[in-house]
């Protein structure tokens, strides 16, 4: 025992001699680096490479994928591409980081790419595209490419264009008796409410059945499955009001010092999402979030908000769900009573690994991806919207023919790219200000707000809502500055 | 000189010829052993030895660019953020949890030992029943339990406590009653230390109870005199195995994460969300090895005050 104890003495005794040292061996090299050097920009389509590619492993990423590598070996046929879905992407860059297994390209979300500058694994392609003569990013929309860079710095290919549309059940608004959304005009919030109670009076009255042989009104769960913890949701939801958690100068206290998210517009947002679940027009979070789009499959909710990137999971039969017969798409209702019009918009796409030795076939296949010609081939999978501007325009695009048996009167492409120019919002607006360590952790904050606001609210009176609600908005609002303000 | 290097040389020489004897009498026992050894040295000593050494370092997972006492100067800094004012709740928390879990399960599991252990017929299904929760996975059990504790009226629970007529709980969903439904799912479990004083109280000969009971010793008298105290080497074993084991949870993560405004921020929950989440691996494992440290004391503490542990003589 008195062993133990001078052992451990003496271990606290020489910790402590070191007490306040601390050595920096190395720059935080945040993938500040130009690695156009590496890069030979006379090779041709003769050239012979191998690259790894490793993409989030589902079935609609692998199949653009497969359509991407298709096309890429019809004009480089000696470069081999080696694509893999992956389960835990990021946690599997990061263990691989630095050894053989790790791949030279990868999928990334645009919220990572913080993250990964952190951890030095993702190579600025800014210094790349200018040093390489034959290409330019000017044919690219504008806003992915923006939500893709990091401080004007491009970190990401940006693969595809979308924004959040509203899905419909054509069948579930004729049992109901409802007119169908304008695919021209994005709804008001008034109009919007207006629909989701008649839907729901419509639905629980009514004798027909679903694809299922459930009565609409024995299976109606909501008038619309949408997780609006989801980050296309939340976000923009909150700013459609007028709340924000950054100001456009990178501000996060008002002149009183204030968060500017302790705001009426915040709090008119959670009202919003409060009484949408109270009244039964969209799902409780806290039980619906993780089963994204299963009410509006199983045909129990007739509307739906979501992107492009699913629409063949809607209209393909799998063992879990038939697949709609008849869907309709609409703009994304513009929430909130102000003349903006925010929609989560995004692009998702593919960066190189700072630490590649493939680098010229990594960059060969990675402005391929932004070629017309693949873009093209990705947009017959039916899940893409081309980020190249042209093309989101061209009426004879490939991602305009793309139709299934479940493409009636009211499917639109329209909505997809609805007001593109105005609407693109994208959690980066704020979390480019926060430091990377905790950008989940504020946005977490958010999604807590919603569910507090939601399900922990025990008022019934107007004035009793209002004051808990704005109670947890200010309760977020502070732990969000404490770790907006933490080293 | 020349003599001892010669002697030098020729018991090098002696050890060596042993060595071999010795390797090539137990080769084979030496080879089973191995795997363990292995697994031990690269998945227990390695990972030790190196979370010390990223302890004193900026590590996020990929990269070091900074080596010193900086994580621990961290914790115990008034820094909202990572300071010892949130560290230190973390294990405030871990230590409530296991000053009221560890005593309840310790007094349920045994009274529940104490109705199987009579012999009767079927018993040894009882037996089962009460011990098979332990065998669920955790991650599994988690989901099981954020089904029967949801905070909607069509929860398990609550749809028993509508029929009991008591009002609906917010269980996982409320920060006053989170860590009070974690500690009841804890309860789930207590068949593993039931098979531990089922074991105590079979190993207590008869002869010393029917003595006791001749001389006209009661049911409780006898229970606490020496029913208990015989018990109390198996007493012992589960209270160490408790301190390190709720000192340590984890499990609660998976159900609820760190709980409606840090509710069950556990210390272990916090190591794994400054490390994975944060990217603070280096500061997660400066944590890692507070932890350790305050788990060896208390188990130290524990020994050095266990002389109210009766070990027979053959124990001893």
């Amino acid at each position: 025992m008195k062993k133990l104890i001078s052992i451990l003495l003496a271990v606290m005794l020489c910790a402590g001699v070191f007490a306040g040292c601390s050595v920096d061996i190395g720059n935080d090299g945040e993938g500040t680096g130009d690695f156009s050097g590496e890069i030979d920009f006379n090779a041709g389509t003769d050239y012979t490479d191998t690259i790894k590619v490793w993409v989030t492993n589902n079935d609609s990423e692998l199949k653009l994928m497969e359509a991407f590598v298709n096309a890429f070996n019809q004009v480089y046929p000696n470069i081999t591409v080696e694509y893999q879905g992956i389960d835990s992407l990021t946690d599997q860059l990061i263990f691989n980081s630095g050894l053989e297994s790790m791949c030279d390209v990868f999928w990334v979300t645009p919220e990572y790419i913080s993250r990964y500058q952190e951890y030095g694994l993702i190579a600025p392609l800014s210094p790349i595209v200018e040093a390489d003569q034959g290409f330019d990013l000017e044919n690219l929309n504008e806003d992915c490419v923006r939500s893709c860079s990091s401080d004007g710095v491009l970190y990401v290919m940006p693969r595809d264009y979308n924004q959040v549309v509203m899905y419909y059940n054509v069948d579930m608004f004729d049992a109901a008796g409802v007119a169908y959304p304008s695919s021209e005009e994005a709804m008001t919030q008034d109009e919007f409410v207006e629909m989701l109670a008649a839907l729901k009076e419509g639905l629980l009255t009514s004798d027909e059945t679903n694809s299922y042989g459930v009565k609409y009104s024995e299976g109606f769960t909501n008038s619309m499955d949408a997780s609006i913890l989801w980050d296309s949701l939340s976000w923009p939801v909150v700013k459609s009001f007028g709340g924000m958690i950054f100001d456009d100068e990178g501000n996060y206290l008002d002149e009183n010092g204030n968060m500017l998210f302790d705001s009426e517009g915040t709090y008119e947002a959670m009202l919003f999402a409060h009484d949408l679940v109270a009244n039964q027009y969209m799902g409780n979070p806290g039980t619906w979030s993780t089963k994204d789009g299963a009410q509006f499959l199983l045909e129990t909710a007739p509307v739906y908000l979501h992107c492009r990137a699913i629409l063949s999971s809607l209209t393909t039969a799998t063992s879990a769900y038939h697949g709609l017969s008849d869907i309709g798409v609409a703009p994304c209702p513009d929430f909130g009573d102000s003349d903006t019009y925010y929609v989560g918009s995004g692009a998702t796409g593919y960066s190189m690994y700072s630490e590649s030795e493939h680098k010229t076939a990594a960059w060969l296949f990675l402005k391929f991806i932004v070629s017309e010609r693949a873009q093209e081939e990705a947009s017959k999978t039916g899940n893409h919207v081309p980020v190249i501007e042209s093309l989101i325009t061209d009426e004879n695009a490939e991602w305009r023919k793309y139709t299934t048996s479940a493409f009636g009167e009211q499917y639109s492409n329209e909505p997809f790219i609805y007001r593109r120019e105005e609407c693109f919002t994208h959690v980066r607006d704020f979390m480019q200000y926060i430091d990377a360590s905790y950008q989940s952790t504020v946005f977490e904050r958010l999604q807590n707000c919603y569910t507090d606001c939601i399900t922990n609210v025990k008022s019934t009176d107007a004035a009793g809502i209002e004051t808990e609600i704005k109670a947890f908005i200010s309760k977020y609002a502070k732990e969000m500055k404490n770790y907006i303000e933490a080293d | 000189m020349l003599s001892a290097n010669g002697d030098l040389k020729s018991e090098k020489a002696r050890v060596s010829v042993s060595l071999k004897k010795w390797i090539k009498k137990d080769y084979a026992c030496y080879l089973f052993l191995l795997p363990a050894f292995i697994g031990f040295f690269v998945f227990s000593v390695y990972p030790m030895v190196a979370s010390l050494l990223y302890a004193f370092t900026n590590f996020n997972g990929t990269k070091i660019t900074q080596i010193g006492t900086m994580n621990f100067e961290k914790i115990f800094s008034s820094d909202i953020i990572d300071g010892w004012s949130e560290v230190g709740k973390s294990f405030g928390l871990s230590i409530l949890y296991s000053v009221i879990s560890i005593p309840m399960n310790l007094v349920l599991s045994y009274i529940l030992a104490l109705f199987l252990y009579k012999e009767i017929k079927g018993i040894r299904f009882f037996r089962l029943l009460y011990y098979l929760p332990v065998v669920i996975p955790g991650i599994a059990m988690g989901l099981l339990w954020m089904d029967v504790f949801s905070s909607e009226s069509t929860g398990i629970m609550n749809q028993i406590f509508a029929f009991l007529g008591i009002p609906k709980s917010n269980f996982f969903q409320s920060a006053d009653t989170s860590l009070a439904t974690y500690i009841s799912t804890g309860l789930w479990v207590i068949g593993g230390n039931m098979i531990m004083w089922l074991a105590a109280l079979n190993n207590i000969p008869p002869s010393v109870t029917e003595a006791a009971k001749i001389d006209g010793a009661g049911y409780f008298h006898r229970l606490f005199v020496i029913v208990i105290p015989l018990c109390t080497p198996i007493l012992f074993y589960n209270l160490i195995n408790g301190i390190i084991a709720t000192l340590q949870t984890f499990d609660s993560y998976a159900m609820v994460g760190a709980g409606v405004d840090n509710s069950l921020y556990f210390i272990a929950v916090r190591i794994y969300v400054t490390g994975f989440k944060h990217m603070k691996m280096g500061l997660a494992c400066a944590e890692a090895w507070l932890l350790f440290l305050m788990v060896a004391a208390c188990t130290l503490i524990m020994f050095r005050f266990s002389k109210w542990v009766f070990y027979s003589d053959d124990e001893n």
